[in-house]
């Protein structure tokens, strides 16, 4: 069985300890992979500058992004700087990508017709993924057409850098959603989705895969998963949701059963349990505790949480 | 005779690491780090490399040479610079053009004429500039249109990164360019092709444009790019240029006279490199344009033989 990887989101911490410091923190307590975000106005860097410093500062630590949100930038700017961290880090960078969406602001900032993100993001995606895998890249298409085009220098892993497929769960996922996780994700990893949810999904997206001829078995699974730390369940919630709301600037009622990891350390393993149960090995562990909870949150996440899944065969 | 430093180009063909690179450019004396963007050559994306670079050098600073304005948003443009800036503590150079010296990288980037990659720049350029000096900006114009955008996080540099503009030397330099500089530009770069006696003229324009936009025309700084090629004598060296270069950039190009080009032996350079002081210049861009596999030795000779030669000044 495949192992069950963790990473920590690095966000909304910049007052208590720096990215690139938080980075060799968590690297030192063991976590598989290092994720920051990518908004335009919530967050503050751009994630691949930052992972390209961070790459420098760890050894083995995976670098992800969670997410890049893909028509904020060019499809050459996303093969260029993914290439560049991967060849800086030596082959540890994953290239996280989402539609955006969550927060209209940002498109009106960076002057993008929110309404094309889907059509944008899939020939985007189309793109950055083959200048990525492929060497004399020609291209027709409706927003980009070039000939011959090689991104140097090559990424270090072959055939390709891992790109995970993101989304929000809201009442459901579209269809497009579906149709871009089973074309160009090698991996997928929703937000707020429950168990039952996760599954119906998982169902529909290998059964996409399949039709379009690939593999439904080398869709690798993980989980967006806000997480906070408390003495029970129903606190943790509340918790949770209060800082959601005060991070995205919008109401935010929490679901504990829809993705959220919550309470004690146990109540947490077993709600992640959950997951692996149905084939997720990767967590993005997104802090939904105040800021000046985060340290100790993800310290507390790497020493009583994660064992949980590093026993014999696990 | 003013202090002139001296910067140098990361050159992806070298056979050290670019990391090695910038450790090496500190080590011998540079006092700026240029990385390159193109799309269609191999260079990686700047601010990425640089930030790496950051993470082990301690005083050298780390410049664009040249980011395109074509390439990036302007909100993007910024968040990469402050980025960089924060992870090296202060120490980025913005270095920003139109891009367009590798004709492929604009017909590959959907840009369509010369005329609109001018507007679109210039708009980008005043967004990035009220981006940061601004707390709060609304902007309205051409291409983009936002309201109440506040850039986080703050960056080091006070009170704001400096920025400085590259342009093209094509028989002349670009009025529209001269403009730019004069309104934007903390630091003025002559492309290595423009004769000498072109010089006074320029900084006159750019003078007037400073004075036009409010600005103090004395605050505005010049380098230029050398491109440098170190060999037995000047002709020996010239000959091996016009062999690299257009090689390297796929265009046509011969090394012309009385321009900035390092030709010849450290004493050459150093006789090139007086000339262009004397004309206000007070940073030079090392770009070597010798035989790939002596670019590590050439660019380490002239650190340590031509770079003490001057004052540890530079136009920053």
């Amino acid at each position: 069985m495949a192992k069950v990887e963790f990473g920590p989101l690095y966000t909304t911490m910049e007052q208590y300890i720096g990215p690139v410091e938080f980075a060799e923190k968590a690297e030192a307590w063991g976590y598989d992979y290092y994720w920051v975000p990518d908004y335009v106005t919530l967050s503050p860097m751009d994630a691949f500058v930052l992972l390209s410093a961070v790459g420098q500062r760890t050894k083995s630590i995976k670098l992800g992004t969670a997410v890049v949100v893909v028509p904020f930038r060019t499809p050459f700017q996303l093969a260029k700087a993914s290439a560049t961290v991967d060849v800086l880090s030596g082959g540890r960078f994953t290239l996280g990508v989402g539609i955006g969406g969550a927060v209209p602001r940002d498109f009106d900032v960076a002057q993008v017709d929110m309404r094309k993100r889907g059509r944008i993001s899939n020939e985007s995606l189309h793109i950055t993924r083959r200048l990525l895998n492929e060497e004399n890249v020609s291209h027709r298409g409706h927003y980009y057409s070039f000939d011959d085009l090689t991104i140097e220098p090559r990424p270090i892993q072959q055939p390709g850098i891992p790109i995970w497929i993101g989304s929000i769960w809201n009442n459901g996922f579209p269809q497009g959603v579906v149709d871009r996780a089973a074309r160009y994700g090698d991996g997928f990893y929703p937000a707020d989705a429950s168990v039952e949810e996760f599954k119906k999904v998982q169902e529909r997206i290998r059964k996409r895969a399949a039709e379009i001829g690939r593999d439904p078995d080398s869709i690798q699974w993980g989980l967006l998963a806000w997480t906070c730390g408390g003495s029970s369940k129903e606190e943790a919630r509340q918790t949770a949701s209060r800082e959601i709301s005060k991070r995205l600037e919008s109401e935010w009622d929490v679901q504990a059963d829809n993705g959220y990891i919550l309470g004690t350390p146990e109540e947490m393993a077993e709600t992640l349990q959950g997951y692996v149960d149905i084939g997720v090995t990767n967590f993005v562990v997104d802090p939904a505790c105040a800021p000046e909870d985060m340290l100790e949150m993800f310290e507390v996440f790497a020493r009583e949480v994660v064992p949980h899944f590093r026993s014999a065969g696990g | 005779m003013g202090e002139l430093g001296f910067g140098v180009t990361l050159f992806d063909a070298d056979e050290r690491p670019v990391v090695k690179q910038g450790t090496d450019a500190e080590d011998w004396g540079y006092s700026i780090f240029w990385a390159p963007e193109f799309l269609s050559i191999p260079t990686m994306e700047p601010f990425a490399v640089l930030s790496a670079v950051a993470q082990h050098t301690k005083a050298i600073k780390l410049g664009t040479g040249i980011a395109g304005l074509a390439v990036r948003s302007p909100v993007q443009m910024a968040k990469a610079a402050v980025t960089t800036d924060v992870l090296s503590n202060g120490r980025l150079v913005l270095g920003l053009g139109l891009g367009g010296l590798i004709p492929k990288d604009l017909e590959v980037e959907n840009v369509p004429s010369l005329r609109d990659r001018g507007r679109i720049s210039n708009e980008r350029l005043e967004i990035l500039y009220r981006l940061f000096t601004e707390e709060n900006v609304s902007h309205s114009g051409d291409y983009y249109s936002f309201k109440n955008f506040r850039l986080g996080p703050e960056p080091v540099q006070k009170p704001r990164i400096p920025i400085w503009l590259g342009a093209r030397f094509m028989g002349k330099i670009a009025d529209a360019a001269l403009k730019r500089a004069g309104t934007y530009a903390d630091v003025f770069i002559f492309p290595a092709d423009t004769p000498t006696s072109y010089y006074a003229g320029a900084k006159e324009r750019i003078r007037a444009y400073a004075e036009a936009a409010g600005r103090d025309p004395d605050s505005i700084g010049y380098a230029s790019t050398m491109w440098t090629c170190l060999g037995a004598s000047k002709e020996k060296a010239t000959e091996v240029a016009n062999r690299i270069i257009p090689e390297m950039l796929s265009v046509p190009w011969k090394v012309p006279d009385n321009a900035c080009y390092g030709m010849g032996t450290p004493e050459d350079c150093i006789a090139t490199a007086e000339e262009f002081a004397d004309l206000g210049v007070s940073h030079l861009i090392m770009n070597p344009c010798c035989d790939y596999e002596e670019v590590t030795a050439q660019t380490e000779q002239f650190g340590r033989e031509v770079v003490p030669h001057f004052g540890s000044g530079d136009a920053s």
